[in-house]
């Protein structure tokens, strides 16, 4: 016989969702899924000392976007993103010194400076569990000389792309592993190879 | 719950993930709009094609007052330089005032509140209502993150260009809504050869 009601137990498992979702409504979910494991790079220093400037903006980045209707998701990626970012000066530069802004007094040592800045950190979200999810990455590198003439600006890009599947956070996971091994490859590659990097180094 | 399903099912149906194709550039010489100025080649191509638009962005961004303009920036010389896609504007014939700068950020908070991202809180203020509009409001807002993420991935870049090699990707000018000829507008882009920082302006035609 059919029900009458509504409120009946055929519906309880939609009323437990309705209710699941009025309990999530607003959350922000934290997932910490960033790279743990700082990449090595292969040691091949220009003869420089540089100091790498790692902003405030940098070292906080993160992404923040939708996880389902009815929550969000906040990736922190400052601390993968500068712990990469150290490996790899490292790895280039003969000396590297640290630093949050870019001033660089007269009588240092220091003959360049490195500035990393985060354009753009997005994800897309597909409809349904099935479908392919990207994460990228784009960062923008900057090299000055002592007195804040651009020698060198390049703009490189980490994408990953997997299936979202039924845990969104291990899709973030997969993702962000394959983002940032493409953008400090990317980074890497284009600094060594820098024709203009190369030319400062040998007039300096 | 018969209801409910036909309408999920009828919500369902068009919620395809948005995939929009890469943007291939073509040969210098196949632009028509192009220059060659002190050996830096410099080919542009607005988007003005409301089809063409939806191809590569998901959505009409004329709607919204955004020009998308494609730039091929080569560098025939033997030094490099300095393309700063910040200082890329767009003037006017007459004033030579800059008219607009490009920003992706503002192109990208227009096109959510256009595309409805506000569907989402709606959904949590009033899930009851919502559950059968759940499906369409994912379709919106994967749609909305998708037509972002576009954005970024095709966006022209600050580079310095060496020697032999090209920058290229989309430059994004929001146009005032009064603005309707685009025969008066010129572009705008400055380039520093290094080393030296010697500037030089190139400007041409919009279209």
């Amino acid at each position: 016989m059919k029900s009458k009601h509504f409120f009946n137990m055929k519906n309880a498992y939609l009323w437990l969702f309705i209710f699941m979702n009025s309990l999530l409504a607003g959350c922000a979910i934290t997932w910490d899924v960033a790279p743990k494991q700082t990449k090595s790079f292969v040691s091949q220093p220009y003869n420089l000392h540089i100091l790498l400037v790692l902003p405030e903006e940098f070292r906080n980045a993160k992404w923040e976007g939708v996880n389902d209707p009815v929550s969000t998701a906040v990736i922190p990626l400052g601390g993968a993103l500068i712990s990469n970012t150290k490996s790899m000066a490292r790895a280039l530069f003969q000396e590297v010194s640290i630093g949050t802004d870019n001033v660089v007094a007269a009588n240092s040592s220091i003959d360049a400076v490195l500035t990393p800045k985060l354009i753009s950190a997005e994800r897309t979200h597909p409809t349904t569990i099935f479908g392919q999810q990207t994460s990228t990455i784009i960062l923008e590198w900057t090299l000055t000389d002592q007195k804040a003439q651009i020698i060198w600006v390049n703009t490189v890009k980490g994408q990953g792309q997997t299936a979202m599947g039924l845990n969104p956070k291990n899709g973030a996971e997969k993702q962000l592993k394959i983002v940032f091994d493409q953008l400090f490859d990317a980074s890497y590659k284009s600094i060594v190879s820098s024709v203009e990097i190369k030319q400062f180094v040998e007039k300096n | 719950m018969r209801a409910i399903s036909i309408i999920l099912i009828a919500t369902m149906t068009g919620c395809a993930t948005l995939h929009l194709p890469d943007y291939h550039a073509n040969s210098f010489q196949s632009y028509s709009n192009s220059i060659v100025k002190n050996n830096v080649g410099v080919a542009i191509e607005p988007l003005t094609d409301s089809a063409k638009i939806k191809q590569y962005f998901g959505t009409d961004l004329r709607t919204t007052g955004i020009l998308p303009v494609f730039m091929l920036v080569e560098n025939r010389g033997d030094r490099s330089f300095l393309l700063s896609k910040e200082k890329i504007v767009l003037v006017t014939d007459e004033s030579n005032n800059s008219l607009v700068e490009n920003s992706s950020e503002t192109v990208s908070s227009t096109l959510a509140s256009t595309l409805g991202i506000m569907a989402v809180p709606a959904i949590v203020v009033a899930p009851i209502i919502a559950v059968p509009l759940m499906p369409l409001a994912a379709k919106l807002g994967s749609d909305v993150e998708e037509v972002r993420h576009n954005l970024a991935v095709k966006e022209f870049r600050s580079k310095t260009v060496s020697p032999g090699t090209n920058a290229q990707g989309f430059m994004y000018f929001s146009l005032p809504k009064t603005y309707t000829t685009l025969k008066r507008l010129r572009v705008q882009i400055p380039i520093t050869k290094t080393p030296g920082n010697k500037k030089q302006i190139i400007e041409m035609p919009l279209i």
